[in-house]
């Protein structure tokens, strides 16, 4: 799982942001903090994350457990790449 | 075989413009050669008829029964088709406590499980017995929609055994999406009938993190197949529903070998001139109903290769009347109903699809602008239902207005 072909230079994800769609009600704090890596979509749902997870660098670490901590419905959560 | 429409046939439990929901294929057409031999259609073989058949089930060491599995190709029957010996494998030793038996069978399009549940259910009980025995659990469950006629003999056919293993059996609601296997198990272990989440990255149904223990849960058919190749025996054949189009919309058990048209023609033949073949029910894939899909052979590589899906057998074929477009709409309308409301894109996202799909089958919205709502709702779910969705669709539209 760890890599995921990042280019050289760029920093290691060690972190993967994931979805829980039963949860998400789409009320878009998440974007709000992480806007970076995070949009809305039509409905109000966030792009960006995925119910495998997506990749977090380690720059945007503190906006991601905001986003994470944020979440009204606890739809999101931070895991650790490497799958501990 | 005797005509049994006496209207033009629809889709089977769709509603199509000025015509009512086409017959459901629940019936059994005719004996088959192996699952389904010596069936009488519209009867259960009784303990006594089935054990003068089949003998006693043998139970065996996972080891053997998994030899005998993967010699014998058994595959899961309810769509996706992963091989049954290494599903046993990942859960030899696993202290597995409850097997389950799916038959919820929630699709409107299949009824090969409550024909094999309603004609040979201890066939389907033997099966059940045998990995029970080979996992150690103590428990199986038969899970079924809301029939009570299927309810009650099921009643009567699980107080005739005489397994070491305790049987139950379980009601859930008639619904696309409550078959789903994560839905069943989180239904049979007391929680509501809705797909469930299965962690980050997902694991393996089996292995639901808010189940007590490691659940096997296999489709109806799949565990028939168990029963026999436990025996030792290989053959193989092809288990379908038939629906749509045909005289006589049910289902009907054929040596793999035959062809798709042997399957219209053992349904009493073609009503009209259908032109579109939907293979794998409404998730499945739409090809055109030609000389080639219709010598195609009954196994899931041949119809794969023909365009097609297997899925769970069923097939449907479009009347010829019924404008592509109706057709599409219809199932359409179908997959957005099919939503169990539990994630955003998919409740939001599918019946906004269907609107746009009848748009674009109609020439009036440009494909690429479905596409992109498409691509905001594949995946983005914790069942398959809306990816499944999604491609069905494509096919569909890949099929009437070309892969623009």
């Amino acid at each position: 799982m760890g890599g995921r072909g990042r280019a050289a230079g760029q920093e290691v994800a060690t972190d993967e942001l994931v979805v829980d769609w039963s949860r998400c009600a789409g009320h878009g704090v998440c974007a709000a903090a992480l806007g970076e890596r995070i949009d809305l979509d039509r409905w109000g749902y966030p792009t960006g994350v995925t119910t495998r997870g997506v990749p977090v660098p380690g720059r945007m670490r503190d906006a991601a457990r905001l986003a994470v901590a944020s979440c009204p419905a606890a739809a999101l959560r931070l895991r650790r790449a490497d799958g501990a | 075989m005797t005509r049994t429409l006496t209207t033009a046939p629809g889709l089977p439990g769709l509603f199509l413009p000025d015509r009512p929901p086409g017959q459901r294929p629940s019936v059994l057409l005719a004996p088959g050669p192996l699952l389904l031999t010596g069936a009488v259609p519209g009867e259960a073989a009784p303990l006594g008829a089935h054990r003068t058949l089949w003998g006693r089930q043998p139970l065996s060491r996972p080891e053997a029964l998994i030899t005998h599995l993967d010699q014998a190709g058994v595959v899961g029957a309810g769509g996706a088709g992963f091989p049954t010996a290494r599903k046993l494998a990942s859960l030899t030793g696993a202290r597995v406590g409850l097997v389950v038996v799916n038959g919820a069978e929630g699709e409107s399009a299949s009824g090969k499980d409550g024909v094999l549940l309603g004609h040979v259910p201890h066939l389907v009980l033997d099966g059940a017995a045998a990995v029970a025995h080979a996992l150690g659990a103590p428990r199986i469950v038969v899970r079924i929609a809301d029939r009570p006629d299927l309810a009650a003999l099921l009643h009567r056919v699980l107080a005739e055994r005489d397994d070491d293993v305790r049987f139950e059996l379980s009601v859930g609601p008639d619904s696309f999406v409550a078959g789903e296997a994560t839905a069943v198990i989180r239904s049979v272990l007391g929680g509501p009938a809705l797909p469930a989440d299965l962690g980050r990255p997902p694991v393996a149904p089996a292995r639901a993190p808010w189940a007590r223990t490691p659940v096997m849960l296999s489709n109806v058919e799949t565990f028939a197949r168990v029963a026999v190749a436990s025996r030792g025996i290989r053959a193989r054949s092809a288990l379908l529903s038939a629906s749509g189009a045909v005289h006589n919309p049910g289902v009907l058990e054929l040596p793999e070998t035959w062809s798709l048209e042997d399957v219209a023609l053992s349904s009493g033949g073609l009503i009209g001139g259908p032109e579109v073949l939907i293979t794998g029910g409404w998730h499945g894939r739409w090809i055109p109903w030609d000389a080639r899909a219709a010598s195609t052979a009954l196994t899931r590589e041949d119809v794969a290769a023909a365009g097609g899906r297997w899925g769970a057998g069923a097939f449907v074929w479009v009347p010829g009347d019924v404008p592509g477009i109706a057709a599409l709409s219809a199932v359409a309308a179908e997959l957005a109903r099919g939503t169990a409301e539990q994630c955003g894109p998919c409740w939001r996202g599918l019946p906004e699809v269907a609107q746009q799909a009848a748009l674009v089958a109609a020439g009036s919205l440009p494909r690429a602008e479905l596409e992109s709502l498409m691509a905001q709702v594949d995946g983005r779910g914790i069942c398959a239902h809306p990816s499944a969705a999604v491609a069905a669709l494509r096919s569909a539209l890949d099929l009437l207005v070309g892969a623009s």
